[in-house]
């Protein structure tokens, strides 16, 4: 696929470095992290120092350790969540907007009712049922966000399913004896990729923001090193009040560039995946001095700036008296 | 910076005087012109030139028809020109001027629609300039009745015409393009394919535009319609002495209609002639195989021949004139060196081929030296004495 180079907007290629770089530190992170991040074998409550870059805990535990091994399990379990959540939207969606009739009804009534739970409380409800054991696994905890986050996605998926469903080449597909399933698969579900794709990079959002409160909050195992754990420990031993911000702070820090990174990538998505879009990368400042305004409006195509104005405009006619 | 590009769209045709006027029998009734116009399609590195450098004049009452292959540029020139071209079509040099007509002091006004804001853009369309495209059906909003169609038109460009006279007036309209008066009644659905196309070319003609555009208005239609709204179309142009531009791959069609043919090729015009001796004596090889391969409408029956090969990719344009490669005559001088519309015979006629460029020892095939067996241009004279007639009746 020759769609796949580098996007020539800064604001994207910004946000592809920031997601890329979390997304190393997910594989490598552990291995590069100085100390065992549990290993209480350090003076307690140390300052930042070239040996320990943000310092101990009140435990003697090196921080930028844990926040290097938190990173792991942090986006491990974003991005199950994000994937699974994405699939559950998708599938119910597409199903939704397309097969119609009661399917639709069923569908739209099964996501209206998750929109209409708070997420979190429900989360919390779910959690607390779990076995101990399983609370200290990432991949459960990943799948039970996932089932608070698929809902909105649904909701956006089948809304444009059922503008699609009844485009031409869907019906010509339908005509010539397409199981629905494939039309869905093959004919739809393509359409449907600015979508997905955005609601994709917004429910890891989600799943990182659910997965850091709820470690926050307690209720995951505080044997996994998280950044929401990072903050539980440094709530708990008063590391605000005692001015202790490299223990809480770089945990935050990392958690918004994250959220940051996927929304500055979310908006290249639509000039990789529209191809309209796509044959025209031009940065904005450069558009900008081409004289194209950004947005294109319908009935009023753009004069280049090096193009000027006809010689001949204002011109008189040869017989002024007739 | 600015005097560089004055010098770019210095006009081809006609001659400027001292005083900045053309001068010329022709000129006062110019209508539309493009000067050196180029449009392209993505800009920066992947900009694609669809539209190349081209200029064309349309005077009142007259048509001009605009012929070539899908893709050689014909739409996308007058959409440009129009400003009414889709993202990512930007114009990329030249010039657009529209005449709207004398004022009282004898002044022409005149518009320039690469400068024109989207309001002034907004007030000429449809009252000067007027559109009709190919597919009526998407065009006509399915839930109103035609009458409604020319009510809200009529309502919003002549408030002081009251409902009978609006009435009236659509009555009429239906009439010139030979619709009964009870269509006005019906919706779009009730309607074929020829009426729909009929109460189009009626609604475009409803504020009395000075430049029509016709995109390939018939090509949906049956011989049998299309032939009968082509007379009509000729018999309103006499009537009502507006100008037409009108977009076709049937050169054959054409023939019948325009007063001057010009044939596109890879985005730029490769022959332009009055349209009797476009047809009977071609001199670009490209118009020869356009003319072989549609049917006349009437004539003689001769075999259909086609041209071989396809158009050239235009974001990787060829060396040399752009259809050397399907060419039958090619000589060496093509691949390498761009052939400039020239003048050949003294019908008007502009042509870019090198046959025709006066080299010495070129020796032009016999499809393309046929004489010119028409009378040069007698169509277009018979419409501008038209014209006058009306003119001095009113």
């Amino acid at each position: 696929m020759s769609a796949l180079k580098i996007p020539k907007s800064p604001k994207v290629l910004l946000g592809l470095i920031i997601v890329g770089f979390f997304l190393i530190l997910t594989v490598i992170g552990p291995w590069i992290a100085p100390y065992n991040p549990s290993a209480t074998t350090f003076a307690p409550n140390m300052t930042p120092s070239w040996a320990h870059w943000f310092g101990t805990t009140s435990l003697g535990q090196d921080i930028f350790s844990q926040l290097l091994v938190g990173a792991r399990a942090t986006m491990v379990v974003a991005l199950l969540a994000g994937l699974v959540a994405t699939a559950l939207a998708m599938t119910i969606g597409i199903a939704a907007g397309y097969l119609g009739g009661p399917a639709d009804e069923g569908l739209t009534m099964l996501s209206n009712v998750f929109l209409a739970i708070p997420g979190l409380p429900l989360l919390i409800v779910i959690d607390s049922y779990l076995p101990v054991a399983d609370r200290s696994n990432e991949y459960v905890i990943g799948l039970v966000i996932s089932l608070t986050g698929w809902a909105w996605g649904a909701r956006v998926l089948r809304a444009q399913t059922l503008s699609l469903r009844n485009r031409d080449f869907v019906e010509a597909s339908r005509i010539i004896g397409e199981s629905r399933l494939r039309i869905m698969v093959t004919e739809v579900a393509p359409n449907l990729l600015p979508v997905l794709a955005s609601s994709l990079l917004f429910t890891i959002l989600y799943a990182i923001g659910a997965y850091v409160t709820l470690a926050y909050v307690g209720l995951t195992s505080t044997a996994v090193w998280n950044w929401g754990t990072m903050m539980f420990w440094a709530q708990s031993n008063n590391a605000p009040l005692a001015g202790q911000w490299y223990w809480y702070v770089p945990p935050g820090i990392c958690i918004a560039l994250v959220g940051t990174g996927l929304a500055l990538l979310n908006f290249g998505i639509d000039e990789f995946i529209n191809p309209r879009l796509r044959a025209s990368g031009l940065t904005s400042r450069l558009r900008r001095r081409a004289g194209i305004p950004r947005r294109p409006r319908l009935g009023y195509t753009p004069v280049l700036r090096s193009a000027r104005p006809s010689a001949v405009a204002k011109r008189l006619s040869t017989s002024s008296t007739k | 910076m600015t005097t560089d590009a004055l010098d770019l769209q210095e006009p081809t045709l006609g001659e400027v005087q001292t005083d900045g006027r053309l001068v010329g029998s022709e000129t006062a009734d110019l209508v539309f012109e493009i000067r050196n116009f180029s449009v392209d399609y993505g800009w920066g590195v992947g900009a694609v030139r669809a539209v190349n450098a081209v200029n064309l004049d349309v005077h009142r009452a007259q048509i001009l028809g605009i012929a070539g292959e899908s893709g050689s540029g014909k739409s996308t020139l007058v959409y440009a020109a129009t400003r009414l071209l889709r993202s990512p079509g930007v114009i990329s040099g030249g010039g657009v001027t529209l005449n709207l007509g004398k004022d009282d002091q004898g002044i022409m006004e005149s518009v320039d629609l690469l400068k024109a804001s989207e309001k002034e853009l907004r007030k000429i369309r449809w009252s000067q300039v007027s559109i009709v495209l190919q597919s009526a059906l998407n065009a006509l909003n399915p839930v109103l009745r035609i009458s409604k169609g020319f009510e809200e038109i009529l309502k919003t460009h002549r408030p002081d015409m009251s409902k009978g006279e609006r009435r009236a007036r659509a009555i009429e309209l239906l009439s010139m393009v030979g619709l009964d008066e009870d269509r006005l009644q019906r919706f779009p659905h009730e309607l074929s394919g020829g009426q729909r196309q009929r109460i189009m070319i009626a609604m475009a003609l409803a504020l009395d535009p000075q430049l029509v555009i016709m995109d390939e208005p018939t090509t949906a239609l049956d011989v049998v319609t299309q032939r009968e709204i082509i007379n009509e179309l000729s018999d309103l142009r006499a009537r009502f002495g507006f100008a037409m531009i009108f977009i076709t791959h049937d050169l054959s069609l054409l023939v019948e209609l325009a007063d001057e043919i010009a044939v596109m090729y890879a985005g730029s015009i490769v022959e332009r002639a009055p349209a009797g001796a476009l047809y009977s004596a071609p001199r670009h090889p490209y118009t020869l195989g356009l003319l072989n391969s549609s049917p006349p409408l009437h004539g003689e029956r001769r075999e259909l021949e086609g041209i071989p090969g396809s158009p050239p990719d235009l974001a990787d344009m060829v060396t040399g004139c752009s259809f050397h490669a399907r060419c039958p005559y090619k000589m060496e001088k093509c691949v390498t060196d761009v052939p400039a519309l020239v003048p050949t015979d003294d019908t008007g006629r502009v042509v870019a081929c090198w046959l025709h460029s006066g080299d010495v020892g070129v020796v032009v095939p016999e499809p393309l030296s046929r004489l010119v067996a028409i009378t040069p241009a007698k169509k277009f004279h018979t419409v501008s004495s038209t014209v006058k007639k009306v003119e001095e009746a009113s």
